[in-house]
């Protein structure tokens, strides 16, 4: 490993986008990129796949350790790694170390307990080491949160993102009733139950659409697109983004599943 | 090989061990230390006392206040006309019920077990617990455990001395008094289920209404 | 119980169009979660109760046999006598055994799920015994030949109206109290089962808890039944799975701190009764025979595993109350005794992984259920435990299991999954159109039945990361061809 320098002075962040931001909304990936830029990082974007969760979720630990010895190797040479998703990095953070035993891969352990150490999620990594700096940043209207579960109950993340969007000019902050709840994503457990992820998604919807915001906002796009999805198959009013964009001033785009560039 | 030596057996093989030296279990069984004690079971006695008489209450039972036992005849017979059943009681031999004077206040008492078709029991309590409002009542030769469950208004005597705080202090009298005899009660308030619909409802199968004669 | 884990998804697709259940479920949902909250809250040393609570089941599980022999030793001392089961049928065997030798006719029944477990309540009609269930949820189910379908209010999926229905079938006319009034309803089931309680020979219950300290079983009910059921009859037995023992009465004591809490939001049941031994010489009244059946079906095996921790369950029902799923679907999609996040992990254990696949999958891994968990057991890494069973066991369908080594495979490619991508996105850009969302997607009809699909914008974040493409800062001069 590379001598690094002090990250306090200008941190090496390697961006890890995941898989649904690079195909499906590259514009979160931009925005990540920029609010970290603007907290005083150095971005660089390893070369990256998936953070292996489908397998691991799936039972598939062999393929689920191939992919993390990926990218505990690709990111080797980071301070950081920042990720715009809580379930991803929930998998690098607190997962990646189990895969390997300490006993009989004592290496893979430490390095993946070593990368699992320097793992954030983006919003967190925001409202903590590196604070955002959120300058001139406006967006009007009224906004909800849904707390996508990984990142509530693995990581923590709860606080942080009000905190920050309440920085935000001409933003008000509306809780849904049941922001805590399961939207019904669950990677692949709305494609096996479909039936049943779509009553937990549209329940979810409803109740976003009762608190009165325009926008729902959330720090993780497998929840954002489950969520938009249903709520333009019923008509809502309400729309999606990713918590990211409007942190950065990125709106110009359209929001999640309607029409328009990138 | 037994069932026995076979669940143990492999109860051990799982653990990776053979049987263990029984002083693993012996210290923790000889001190049977207490765990982390709520706030809510530790005060002084007349805190614990009052305590006790809320909590009792929140659960649904009823509190009257007695300054001496002698008080307990006219209170169930009170009790027995506000139900609108006879004036007829059974109560525990327990030779702390001995006191009242029962037939003064008008009342056909048989001091026995109970039995299906009583209506009114009368016991009395071993101490009881202030963080819930829970009596403890131990079985023996003197104290029926039928009384506690047959009739639809249980009475129960306390003394205003015997509330403790907590469970543990509980188990200290109980433990005072020997080895653990067949039944020892928690009872905190009347009987009731929530199984039609998840609507509470009082008297299921124990008692509807439950006195505590807090002496 | 019979064994339908393997209709779970019809069972669950019944399930959500069944509104009468629907209504019935809001109740858990409305209710369980609430209460739970304010119960806990009203317990500021909550987490630390809650810790100690955990290490306790873990010391005593790490040393069950030495604490089994110990719980034995004095069960017998004070009097009473100890079976052991390897399975469920040496269980029920022992348990009609007690019956016969006992000359029983009428039996009553405390609740107890590990007696669904074992199958009891049949074995014991075809012995020519007449089981009665005594707690009301699970009376009513008896009348009707209906299953539990929650493990602390087994009777939480029917409504009133098929509960006086049953009564209506099935209760001595003089008996009816002719509305279905939940006051009358109750007091007609008093009044009836009072009659069994009185004429039972043996009384059946399970046990919360097994203190080995003193051989004491615990049961905790609100309704007084288990009472009635073990201080009447001439012969009281208990029946408990081995993972029950707890050392101590003051271990106990921290336990029932946190179950009632957990389970109804009470902060104790109304009735918390400790058993040890039969009557004693003097004694008026209680039982002239006490038996513990001691169970483990399947229990020791999940010592020195992964599974470990769930032996820790004291069956207080919070990860089903919590359940999103189980609250959508209710319990009987589980197809056997055990519903929810705890049922996901046991019933593989007991039943098979390849008939009960469906239970650890259906789960979206939201992670509440370990939340809430009075014993911090790690219900969400169980399920994936399972998962992992099942994948190494050749048990997922072959299609899931195609597409998820296709991704892997991919996944470890970067350079072909880039080009994938590239291709995905574009494909899906079109599809989008105009719109920017995808109503129909064949292959993805899972997810297209019940949503749209947001279309990507047409370019990958990798491919626009690697030409250099930023997007402008708010404010500076837009590229062509970008909305404004």
């Amino acid at each position: 490993m590379s001598t690094r320098k002090e990250p306090a002075a200008r941190p090496r962040v390697g961006l890890f986008v995941t898989c649904l931001v690079d195909l499906f909304r590259p514009s979160v990936g931009f925005a990540a990129a920029r609010l970290l830029e603007d907290a005083g990082c150095e971005v660089v974007v390893p070369e990256q796949t998936c953070c292996g969760q489908p397998a691991y979720n799936s039972g598939d630990r062999a393929d689920t350790r191939a992919i993390a010895v990926q990218v505990i190797d690709a990111f080797a040479g980071c301070d950081y790694v920042v990720v715009p998703s809580g379930s991803c990095a929930g998998t690098i953070r607190r997962h990646y170390p189990r895969l390997f035993s300490p006993e009989h891969e004592p290496e893979r352990h430490a390095a993946a307990e070593a990368l699992a150490g320097r793992t954030r999620e983006l919003v967190e990594f925001l409202a903590g080491e590196r604070p955002a700096t959120l300058a001139g940043v406006r967006f009007d209207g009224m906004v909800t949160y849904h707390d996508s579960c990984t990142g509530l109950r693995e990581l923590g993340i709860k606080d942080q993102p009000r905190r920050l969007l309440r920085r935000i000019e001409g933003l008000t902050l509306s809780e849904s009733e049941g922001c805590e709840e399961c939207c019904g994503f669950g990677g692949t457990f709305c494609v096996k139950y479909p039936e049943v992820s779509t009553r937990m998604v549209s329940d979810k919807c409803r109740k976003l659409d009762a608190s009165g915001a325009d926008t729902v906002l959330a720090g993780d796009l497998g929840c954002l697109l489950n969520i938009a999805g249903r709520l333009s198959r019923e008509g809502y009013r309400v729309r999606a983004r990713h918590v990211a964009e409007v942190l950065a001033g990125m709106t110009d785009a359209p929001p999640i599943g309607e029409a328009g560039g990138d | 090989m037994s069932s026995r030596d076979h669940v143990l057996g492999n109860i051990r093989t799982r653990l990776g061990r053979g049987a263990e030296d029984p002083a693993h279990a012996d210290a923790r069984l000889r001190e049977h230390p207490a765990g982390p004690l709520p706030a809510r079971a530790v005060g002084a006695p007349d805190e614990l006392r009052a305590r006790f008489v809320e909590m009792a209450r929140a659960a649904s039972g009823e509190v009257e206040m007695l300054a001496d036992v002698g008080e307990l005849a006219p209170l169930v017979a009170r009790l027995c006309a506000g139900h609108g059943v006879a004036a007829h009681a059974t109560v525990s031999p327990d030779t702390r019920l001995d006191a009242p004077d029962w037939a003064a206040a008008g009342l056909e008492v048989e001091r026995r077990a109970g039995r299906p078709e009583d209506r009114v029991c009368v016991s009395h309590a071993l101490c009881g617990v202030a963080e819930t409002g829970t009596l403890v009542l131990a079985s023996g030769p003197d104290s029926p455990v039928t009384l506690n469950f047959l009739p639809e208004l249980h009475v129960v005597a306390l003394g205003a001395g015997q509330v403790l705080g907590s469970y543990e202090e509980a188990w200290q009298v109980v433990r005072a008094h020997g080895a653990l005899p067949r039944t020892v009660n928690w009872i905190t308030g009347p009987s009731r289920s929530a199984d039609i619909e998840q609507t509470l409802q009082l008297g299921a199968h124990g008692p509807v209404r439950l006195v505590i004669a807090l002496i | 119980m019979d064994i339908l884990t393997q209709r779970f998804k019809s069972g669950a697709r019944e399930a959500l169009v069944d509104a009468r259940l629907q209504k019935a479920l809001e109740n858990i949902q409305r209710g369980f979660p609430g209460k739970r909250a304010k119960a806990v809250a009203g317990l500021p040393e909550w987490e630390r109760v809650r810790d100690h609570g955990t290490a306790i089941r873990d010391h005593a599980i790490a040393h069950l046999d030495t604490y089994l022999e110990c719980f034995e030793q004095q069960v017998v001392r004070s009097g009473g006598q100890v079976h052991w089961a390897r399975d469920a049928a040496e269980a029920r065997t022992a348990i009609a055994g007690i019956c016969r030798a006992a000359g029983a006719k009428t039996v009553t029944k405390g609740k107890s799920m590990v007696t669904e477990e074992i199958g009891l309540n049949d074995f014991l009609v075809e012995q020519g015994f007449t089981p009665v269930e005594t707690d009301l949820g699970e009376y009513i189910l008896q009348l009707r030949g209906d299953r539990p379908s929650h493990i602390i209010a087994p009777a939480i999926h029917l409504r009133r109206d098929q509960i006086f229905e049953a009564f209506q079938r099935h209760h001595d006319p003089a008996m009816h109290a002719n509305s279905d009034g939940h006051a009358e309803l109750q007091a007609e089931a008093r009044r009836v089962l009072r009659k069994r309680f009185v004429e039972a020979d043996v009384g059946i219950t399970g046990a919360n808890f097994c203190i080995a300290e003193t051989g004491t079983t615990v049961i905790v009910t609100n309704e007084g039944n288990g009472d009635l059921t073990q201080c009447l009859p001439r012969v009281h037995v208990a029946v408990a799975g081995i993972d029950k023992i707890v050392p101590t009465l003051e271990d106990t004591s921290t336990l029932l701190r946190l179950l009632a809490r957990s389970a109804t939001g009470q902060d104790i049941t109304v009735y918390t009764t400790f058993s040890t031994g039969p009557r004693r010489a003097e004694d008026p009244d209680g039982p002239e025979e006490f038996h513990v059946v001691l169970i483990d079906n399947g229990r020791s095996d999940m010592l020195g595993g992964e599974l470990q921790s769930m032996l820790r369950c004291i069956r207080c029902g919070a990860c089903m109350n919590h359940c999103p799923v189980y609250g959508a679907i209710g319990g009987h999609a589980y197809g056997w005794v055990y519903p929810g996040p705890m049922g996901a992990v046991l019933t593989p254990q007991m039943v098979g992984i390849e008939r009960s696949a469906n239970l650890p999958n259906a789960s979206t891994f939201c992670g509440r259920c370990a939340e809430v968990c009075p014993v911090q057991i790690p219900l969400p890494d169980l399920m994936r435990y399972w998962r992992e069973q099942e994948y190494e066991g050749g048990y997922q369908p072959r299609v899931a299991r195609w597409g998820l080594a296709g991704w892997a495979w991919v996944a470890r490619r970067p350079a072909i999954y880039h080009r994938l991508a590239r291709l995905g996105a574009r494909v899906l850009a079109v599809l989008g159109g105009r719109t920017g969302r995808v109503r129909r997607l064949p292959l993805a009809g899972g997810w297209t039945a019940g949503r749209d699909l947001p279309a990507p914008a047409g370019r990958t974040f990798t491919d626009q990361w690697r030409a250099g493409t930023r997007p402008p800062r708010a404010g500076a001069a837009r590229p062509r061809g970008t909305r404004s």
